[in-house]
């Protein structure tokens, strides 16, 4: 791995951390439900979850050159993607459980459920990931 | 009981002079995989374990153990 491929690997990692609290956090915030105020926070919501998917996926890559990219993309990286795609996997069924048994939850719409769900999977997916891109990066 | 995936990769590569850099580029793979491999964070595919291998000169088993 050149020292370029590292700085870029642990950039990614830092970034997407960053990313991932910041969709978490926007679950906290009242308007970025869906209502009458606009679908603006929404498709802001679905676009820093698609950076963060492409972040986690091999083509958020693309960009640098096939020498950094082929000194960040390994078996090591192949696996912190697929523990964390099984990490988000039981994020989603937790949270899915957890939102279907909740009694103060009953009126909460399909949509929101779904974007509680989304938000839960892919945020776990990417910490996960980009804490053992970091713990690798670290020793 | 579970069994862990111990190995000797560090003794080696520093009887070598190797740093974990060095060796990543000679066997086409990054440090954070080989610090991870090392670390026994990280099981290696056979693939690796057998370019580990030829790198060191070893067989495999000399590489690689089973650590209750």
């Amino acid at each position: 791995m050149t020292i370029g491929a590292e700085l870029v690997a642990r950039m990614r990692a830092i970034l997407i951390i960053l990313l991932a609290l910041l969709m978490i956090a926007s679950q906290a915030a009242p308007s970025t439900y869906a209502n009458e105020a606009g679908a603006l926070p929404i498709i802001g919501w679905f676009l820093l979850g698609v950076v963060l998917l492409i972040y986690i996926h091999p083509l958020g890559l693309l960009a640098w050159s096939g020498k950094i990219r082929q000194g960040i993309e390994d078996e090591g990286t192949a696996h912190n993607r697929a523990a964390a795609y099984c990490a988000g996997f039981w994020a989603s069924l937790i949270f899915a459980i957890m939102l279907f048994g909740m009694p103060g939850l009953r009126d909460m719409g399909g949509r929101e459920v779904a974007r509680i769900v989304a938000s839960a999977t892919v945020a776990t997916a990417a910490i996960r990931f980009a804490i053992a891109e970091l713990r690798g990066l670290y020793g | 009981m579970a069994e862990r995936l111990g190995n000797n990769i560090q003794e080696l590569r520093t009887d070598r002079g190797y740093t974990q850099a060095h060796l990543a580029e000679r066997i086409g793979v990054s440090r954070k995989t080989i610090n991870t491999v090392e670390n026994s964070v990280f099981t290696p595919s056979t693939t690796l374990a057998l370019k580990l291998a030829r790198e060191f000169g070893v067989p495999v088993e000399d590489l690689f153990h089973l650590e209750s």
